[in-house]
């Protein structure tokens, strides 16, 4: 009997996900990176929101196929069938009723969606989880370097050292709104990253003169370790204001500042990419995922602290991606979320959920195959309080992915940066 | 450095004033030219106990900001909920208030306790939305601040303001929630450390021992309704010795809680990874397998002999042998409070006599620090700031690209106040008198530099500021003649003004050095 999973993977309407690694494909790959350096031009931009917190992946896009199990095990918090918003490719997932933002670009073609993202036995500690995120290891704790870090390592070979060179002087990446740095943390410990606030951050910055040499205790390399901040400030600070400067904010859908911190943050990352600065990676953040107690309203589940998240999330994505495009930038930027888990399937008494595993992924951009891609995490049939999602998609498969089909990594580059990734690949782009 | 050596001895170098600013630097916020010469020609035994001794209880915040409810110059803590905004404006003066305590501290180390609480039994003002709470939560951290980790626990264990923050109140029988269970353990008792092995098992049992605990916001404290306690037994993993804390059931299911405080207690994971977190607060990040074994252990073993006492384990710290290493002296990187309030305790800026003026003056200092990265209420997430646990980076997590210019921003501001923006300012001609020859260049620099920066800058650089203290790189008068008229007539405008100007010139240069940025 065929059942529901190899049914959709065998369905003509869902091209597969999964591709198996393929060694011709991998050198053609290679050759476009190739090709891409020679033009000295790395116009792909990856755009990386942190839902921190741990988002519920569950009550985000929403298994309409799985509503019976759905409404026994998290009643209170549930969202009523009727005001799931629905998406005119798929009856089986439906976007929570704030989304109406990011169903517009979903319908526009510009939103793929991939839940079950994790890996094996999910650390539920918030701090372990997120740091596995950023490593992209889950055996090694202790690593020190990021996923984007380590990435950023074989494209800016030496960095800081020779840079910014002249045709290419962004830096590798940008943090905007106090994202850890670890991310963007090199193999070398060298911050791939500058980190800003604000555009006028690094206005008239003044760190004094650094000819002397350092002493050899702890005083003096604190000292080594911020004179090397400073020469980045110095050096960027005024190459991302004379960026920023010519290019103003087009798109009208933003809200008005502060209400919206994730988007006044996406607000100037669109200003650096809209002036041509030669960023590849951005790194935001949404804050308050946590919810453990009252995710929802508990007069009305379409309301609540999670639907005011999510409504900001896809607000700020829906005016971004608008901006993107009366930039004329739209096919240089792709945008994927992730949070260090996702939460239990059975809600709690106090109308929230516990730490989970696997987190539904959100990728928007014209690059990205719109649709759902993957049947999602089966559910067990009565589900207790324990019970978790299985994981579909390994986390790492999927940024070894992203870096291939997006930055057109070679595999070797991909063993280095992502070492622990199995041989996989997932079809996440427009062919 | 040979670590091997270093154990918990006492310290028996030769006790200088480098070792007295760098004991002060970690045990207070900032040092001013006061606490220098209180303390100077006291032993370091009688400096420490000195600094160990308690703060008399602050007053509470009272009503100098138009509280929409409470009549002004009275208490607002203890008032009934607010309503519409009312608490979050309350929340906000509340971190001011508290911002003016550490300011006004006294030669005590309680305030630092008090933050090191904060941080470890970390808890988010604005998640909690209740000022009383929350003003509740910092009088039992002050109550405690140099007292019994395990009692202070058992407190916290139930503190209304931890009850909402972790979602202890709608922990029920049938339905635990497992958010207070989980960081109790991970956060703030066993950790994650390489010996700490507890399950998801003990996640949910501690989840069950404590279901039933509920805050009542009308006589703002806690109390335990059996109604919602599951009163069956709790078995725990291996780690906690597969034991079993035994169900109770009416009122006597509150005393399962301590059941579960004892049980995780006994375990010897809790003080080491105490001491981990006290030495990476008082010392340094970087614990490597000498620290572990020579410093962690020993303050381990005296922590689990004092019964939890915290006292002695600092009394150990700040008078041993490591804690004044030459290698660790200046190798801290300011947390935002040391950087920020400390300017204001070493620099002398004007506060207002006016109560309401003050409190807006507070309120805008409470505002910057979180700018900078540390809004005291309201850290990041429940496990504190990452400069206490972000491996590897630790301290340095202050100071990265955003953050180091906020600081420079900042200090910029205060030193050269805008005519429309003169809430806050330094009073620097005011520092320059206290000093001990405020006339000679080098000598106003080098007592200057030792009080403010971790370590000395270089001799490129201290020339430089030098030449620019001296006559501006040669664009103004010679300070040796502008300070002695200054000293003369001191209601002389023009050389008053010129004299502010250069100092505010200099000091400018200093707060953006690296070198401040230590302690």
């Amino acid at each position: 009997m065929m059942n529901r999973r190899s049914f959709i993977k065998n369905s003509a309407a869902v091209a597969p996900l999964i591709v198996a690694f393929n060694p011709l494909a991998a050198a053609q790959t290679q050759l476009l990176q190739n090709l891409g350096s020679i033009n000295g031009k790395r116009n792909k931009i990856l755009v990386l929101i942190q839902l921190t917190g741990g988002n519920d992946g569950l009550n985000t896009v929403i298994p309409l196929d799985k509503y019976s199990i759905l409404s026994e095990a998290r009643k209170n918090i549930l969202i009523p069938d009727s005001k799931v918003l629905k998406l005119n490719d798929s009856s089986t997932y439906g976007f929570h009723p704030s989304m109406q933002a990011l169903q517009r670009l979903y319908h526009d073609k510009l939103v793929s969606v991939i839940p079950g993202v994790g890996y094996p036995n999910t650390d539920l500690s918030h701090f372990h989880g997120i740091n596995i995120k950023y490593t992209a290891h889950i055996e090694e704790k202790e690593i020190r370097s990021g996923w984007v870090g380590r990435y950023l390592d074989e494209l800016y070979p030496g960095y800081p050292k020779g840079y910014p060179a002249q045709s290419n002087d962004g830096p590798p990446a940008m943090r905007i709104g106090t994202v850890s740095p670890k991310i963007a943390q090199g193999i070398n410990d060298q911050d791939m990253s500058i980190g800003i606030t604000n555009i006028t951050d690094f206005d008239n910055f003044y760190s004094g003169i650094d000819k002397d040499p350092v002493s050899d205790d702890l005083g003096g390399m604190n000292v080594a370790t911020i004179r090397a901040i400073s020469r980045q400030i110095e050096i960027y600070g005024p190459i991302i204001k004379s960026y920023v400067t010519r290019q103003s904010t087009l798109s009208k859908l933003y809200p008005v500042p502060e209400k919206n911190n994730l988007a006044d943050q996406l607000k100037i990352v669109a200003r650096l990419i809209g002036s041509g600065l030669n960023t590849p990676f951005y790194v935001v953040r949404q804050l308050g995922y946590d919810t453990h107690g009252e995710q929802v309203d508990p007069s009305n589940t379409t309301t609540g602290r999670h639907a005011d998240l999510l409504a900001d999330l896809s607000e700020a994505i829906a005016a971004f991606q608008d901006d993107l495009f009366l930039m004329g930038k739209q096919d240089e930027v792709m945008g994927m979320t992730f949070s260090e888990f996702g939460r239990r399937i059975a809600s709690s008494d106090s109308y929230g959920t516990d730490h989970g595993t696997a987190e539904t992924v959100i990728m928007f951009g014209t690059n990205v195959r719109n649709g759902i891609l993957g049947p999602g995490p089966e559910l067990p049939s009565k589900v207790t309080v324990n019970d978790n999602l299985l994981i579909e998609h390994d986390f790492r498969t999927l940024y070894a992915s992203v870096l291939t089909g997006w930055f057109g990594a070679s595999e070797d580059i991909i063993k280095r940066v992502i070492s622990e990734t199995p041989g996989e690949r997932l079809n996440l782009f427009r062919s | 450095m040979n670590k091997e050596s270093v154990g918990i001895k006492s310290f028996s170098g030769q006790w200088t004033s480098k070792h007295l600013r760098h004991l002060l630097r970690r045990t207070l916020f900032g040092v001013s030219l006061k606490d220098i010469s209180f303390f100077e020609g006291k032993s370091l035994d009688e400096c420490v106990d000195i600094l160990l001794s308690p703060s008399q209880s602050p007053e509470p915040l009272l009503n100098h900001y138009h509280d929409p409810e409470v009549p002004l110059g009275k208490p607002v803590v203890f008032s009934s909920y607010g309503k519409g905004d009312a608490e979050k404006l309350r929340i906000a003066y509340l971190k001011a208030w508290w911002v003016g305590v550490i300011i006004n501290q006294e030669r005590s180390i309680t305030e630092k306790m008090v933050l090191f609480w904060h941080n470890h039994f970390a808890v988010e003002f604005n998640n909690v939305k209740d000022s009383r709470y929350a003003y509740r939560y910092l009088d039992t951290m002050r109550k405690h601040a140099m007292g019994n980790f395990r009692e202070l626990t058992r407190e916290v264990t139930i503190d209304p303001c931890m009850l909402v923050y972790l979602n202890g109140n709608l922990n029920n029988k049938g339905a635990p929630n497992e958010n207070y269970g989980r960081e109790l353990q991970e956060l703030f008792t066993v950790g994650k450390g390489p010996d700490s092995h507890y399950s998801e098992v003990d996640v949910k049992m501690a989840a069950k021992v404590l279901s039933g605990w509920k805050d009542d916001k009308v006589k703002i404290e806690s109390y335990f309704d059996p109604g919602s306690h599951d009163p069956e037994v709790k078995t725990f993993s291996g780690f906690y010795q597969n034991h079993e804390i035994k169900g109770r059931t009416g009122e006597d299911g509150a005393k399962e809680k301590d059941d579960l405080i004892n049980m995780i207690f006994a375990q010897r994971e809790v003080s080491r990874f105490f001491c981990r977190k006290l030495y990476r607060w008082f010392v340094n990040s970087n614990i490597d397998e000498a620290v572990e074994n020579n410093v962690i252990t020993p303050l381990a073993e005296l922590l689990v002999k004092s019964d939890y006492d915290v006292k002695p384990v600092l009394k150990a710290i700040l008078t041993s042998d490591f804690f004044y290493e030459p290698f660790l002296l200046g190798g801290m990187i300011k947390a935002p409070t040391d950087f920020f309030v400390g300017l204001f305790r070493e620099f002398g800026v004007v506060f207002s006599d006016d109560k309401e003026k003050l409190s807006k003056q507070y309120w805008r200092i409470s505002v910057l620090l979180g700018q900078l990265g540390q809004d005291l209420g309201d850290p990041p997430a429940v496990a504190g700031w990452p400069a206490y646990y972000e491996y590897p980076i630790f301290y340095k997590d202050w100071i990265n690209s955003e953050m180091l210019s906020i600081r420079d921003i900042l200090t910029r501001l205060l030193s050269f106040p805008t005519e429309s923006d003169k809430t806050l300012m330094f009073d620097f001609s005011a520092f320059a008198r206290g000093l001990k020859h405020p006339e000679s260049p080098k000598a106003l620099l080098a007592e200057s530099i030792d009080l403010c920066c971790g370590i000395v800058p270089g001799p490129t650089q201290m020339a430089y500021i030098e030449k620019v203290l001296s006559n501006d790189l040669g664009n103004g008068p010679e300070w040796t003649e502008l300070w002695p008229a200054h000293i003369a007539d001191a209601n002389n405008a023009e050389v008053a003004d010129k004299v502010k100007h250069r100092l505010a010139k200099v000091f400018g240069i200093i707060f953006a050095l690296p070198e401040f940025q230590l302690m």
